[in-house]
């Protein structure tokens, strides 16, 4: 449809932010779907009293499973716990995932 | 790690000096992901890791310090821009309604660029300085829009305190959209006086 006298490029800049503002909320609500649907993945700037909580597992079952005393008040990203332990962030990881899958139910807050 | 998952470490060692370091500059500018931050602090508050009113207090007055820098910056040193952005905008009349303009919508635009279309919350600091919009009336809508965005963001980040990432996603969607959508009425609204206007034979 031509709007007379307008310049075309308006219309399609109209068009192009309509687009971009409709795939913009369309990404917000996919987003919004998977804070119910799945547990946040373990990221390296979370600590281990983090992920204790967010996971319902005792902080000391973490951090045996990294080789470390526990800390109540060790606020280490598991990234730089990675780094001084000179290991890839992915052990790291997996090594926790392995603790919190095999968490003894005592152990399970 | 990319940059928002830097600060989040940063955020998790250093906590409210990185909080109020980082919304400081961002509100001056620089473009930080400061929703994600608010929202992972909300998140530390419910791990017992950081404290809710101290969360909100900071962020709210490093905020308001930094869009104040920004209304300086525009009040003092815009002027001498004046001639020049006078020729891109077609001559000194046309920035004087500007100026107008800014004064009349000042207030509600200060408020929905502090919470709602965070992404031209600098530029309105600036314009808001240049146009000469009273600072006390700046300070106010400043104040209040600030705290409804750290008060909104650090809640959610407390209430859905296992999903920081998610929901950093979501509201960096989301604002973007809305500022996708207030570009989309403009473009909208030249276009309906471009076409209301006579055309000239």
């Amino acid at each position: 449809m031509r709007i007379p006298g307008t310049p075309g490029w308006l219309r399609i800049a109209l068009l192009a932010t309509l687009a971009l503002a409709g795939i913009l909320a369309f990404r917000a609500f996919e987003f919004g779907g998977r804070v119910h649907a799945n547990e946040e993945p373990i990221r390296p700037w979370m600590t281990v009293p983090y992920i204790a909580h967010s996971r319902h597992v005792s902080q000391n079952v973490l951090w045996a499973a990294l080789g470390l005393p526990s800390h109540l008040h060790d606020h280490r990203p598991i990234g730089r716990i990675a780094r001084q332990q000179g290991r890839p962030v992915a052990d790291v990881v997996s090594a926790l995932k392995s603790a919190i899958e095999h968490a003894p139910a005592k152990d399970t807050r | 790690m990319n940059l928002g998952e830097q600060l989040l470490a940063a955020l998790v060692m250093y906590g409210l000096p990185l909080l109020c370091g980082a919304t400081l500059v961002a509100s001056v500018g620089a473009p930080l992901p400061i929703s994600l931050l608010l929202i992972a602090a909300g998140s530390f508050a419910d791990h017992g890791e950081m404290n809710v009113p101290a969360v909100i207090a900071v962020a709210t007055l490093s905020a308001v310090a930094g869009d104040n820098f920004g209304f300086a910056i525009g009040r003092w040193g815009g002027r001498r821009l004046a001639a020049r952005v006078s020729r891109w905008v077609g001559g000194e009349e046309k920035l004087e309604s500007a100026e107008a303009r800014a004064r009349q919508w000042g207030g509600p635009g200060i408020f929905l660029t502090r919470w709602l279309i965070t992404p031209l919350g600098p530029f309105v600091n600036l314009v808001s300085g240049f146009a000469g919009y009273p600072w006390w009336r700046f300070l106010l809508w400043d104040f209040l829009g600030e705290l409804l965005w750290v008060v909104m963001y650090v809640m959610v980040g407390n209430v859905f305190s296992h999903q920081v990432e998610a929901l950093g996603s979501i509201s960096s969607n989301a604002t973007w959209a809305a500022v996708a959508l207030l570009v989309s009425c403009f473009i909208a609204w030249k276009l309906y006086q471009s076409k209301r206007r006579p055309r000239l034979a």
